[in-house]
């Protein structure tokens, strides 16, 4: 039983590793070798866990190959052009002004159903309104719509605003994050007055943002009923 | 490129691993292989000989554990240990024994050894 604790901690801490040298992606935006090597690693690591008959090591050495040639062939597929249509394929057009393609919908075994399915999801209910649809690498579709059903943007009614950065988070449950506060190109005596203006110490917040020009944020912890009968 | 790097890194190590590890179950396989065909070679196998076997396999052991799977390395070491006791009884088995250890010993080199006819 112990044995198996500690091949399983080993090999939790391998197969997280593992992951996180592949980089970040969601599920969902996978590129098919990604996806096949998710599954794979998953599979690989579970059989050195059930079966103690099998050492450790030769338990670990595939979930790692597998893991580096995937990075290192995304290196290559990053370089070429030739090599990334291979792996990933290329996005294809399924919807053009408005009107199907159905050979390439057909080709891409894409039901009517996923296509409805998709179209939705991206808030469209209508081919008509439609100027392309893209299926991408990845399996999602991009739907890019006709001028006149584009939605009104400030541009349209000819206002140019000031573009600001979105608000940061300086203290998260007490802690103060020195990064963002150099990121709004504040001092921390800044911070202070913040917060003595407020009557709070930072260990007594519970969320504070700024944005660019100074404009703050701030949720107090709430005591809790423990501490404030104390 | 920093995961590229680390890929290429791990890569390097686990090609270092893999081969000391076909190295070195080809070596300690091969030490007892022989070690046991000499016991064959005997016309009249004494219990002197099983002895040395037996400390050959105890020497290689360890550090097959590392990479074989257990239940090859437990098929192996039960008929190293059985060779004695059957010798000593005098009992027909003894050469059967001896030639199923040869071929388990034979097995276990090549399929984990590095052979080209286990790749495929």
């Amino acid at each position: 039983m112990g044995t198996i604790l500690i091949r399983a901690l080993i090999l939790y801490f391998v197969v997280i590793f593992a992951v996180r040298l592949m980089g970040k992606r969601q599920l969902g935006e996978l590129q098919p070798s990604e996806l096949v090597i998710t599954i794979l690693i998953s599979n690989i690591a579970t059989l050195p866990l059930e079966d103690p008959s099998i050492p450790l090591l030769p338990g670990i050495l595939p979930i790692l190959s597998m893991v580096c040639f995937e990075v290192i062939t995304s290196w290559f597929a990053l370089k070429s052009r030739r090599l990334r249509q291979i792996i990933c394929g290329s996005p294809k057009i399924i919807i053009r002004n408005g009107q199907l393609e159905q050979d390439t919908l057909r080709e891409l075994r894409f039901s009517i159903d996923d296509l409805m399915t998709a179209l939705r999801g991206n808030q469209v209910f209508s081919l008509e309104e439609i100027q392309f649809a893209i299926v991408e690498t990845t399996g999602s579709v991009s739907v890019y719509l006709k001028k006149e059903h584009q939605p009104l943007t400030l541009q349209d009614v000819d206002l140019h605003p000031k573009t600001i950065d979105p608000p940061v988070t300086l203290i998260s449950d007490g802690q103060v994050s020195r990064t963002a506060l150099h990121s709004l190109q504040k001092e921390t005596s800044w911070l202070t007055a913040e917060l003595q203006r407020r009557q709070l110490k930072a260990k007594e917040v519970f969320l504070l943002t700024a944005d660019q020009n100074g404009i703050c944020t701030c949720i107090p912890k709430k005591k809790r009923k423990g501490a404030a009968a104390q | 490129m920093t995961r590229f790097k680390i890929s290429l890194v791990i890569l390097l190590l686990l090609l270092l691993l893999s081969t000391g590890s076909v190295i070195a179950v080809r070596y300690t396989g091969n030490t007892v292989l022989d070690a046991v065909e000499q016991l064959a070679a005997l016309e009249e196998p004494d219990v002197a000989q099983c002895e040395t076997v037996e400390a050959v396999w105890e020497k290689a052991e360890p550090w097959l554990l590392l990479t074989v799977r257990r239940d090859k390395i437990m098929e192996i070491s039960n008929c190293v240990y059985r060779l004695k006791p059957l010798l000593e009884s005098d009992c027909d088995e003894f050469t059967s024994e001896l030639k199923t250890l040869q071929s388990n010993l034979e097995y276990l080199i090549q399929e984990d050894g590095l052979s080209f006819r286990m790749l495929l």
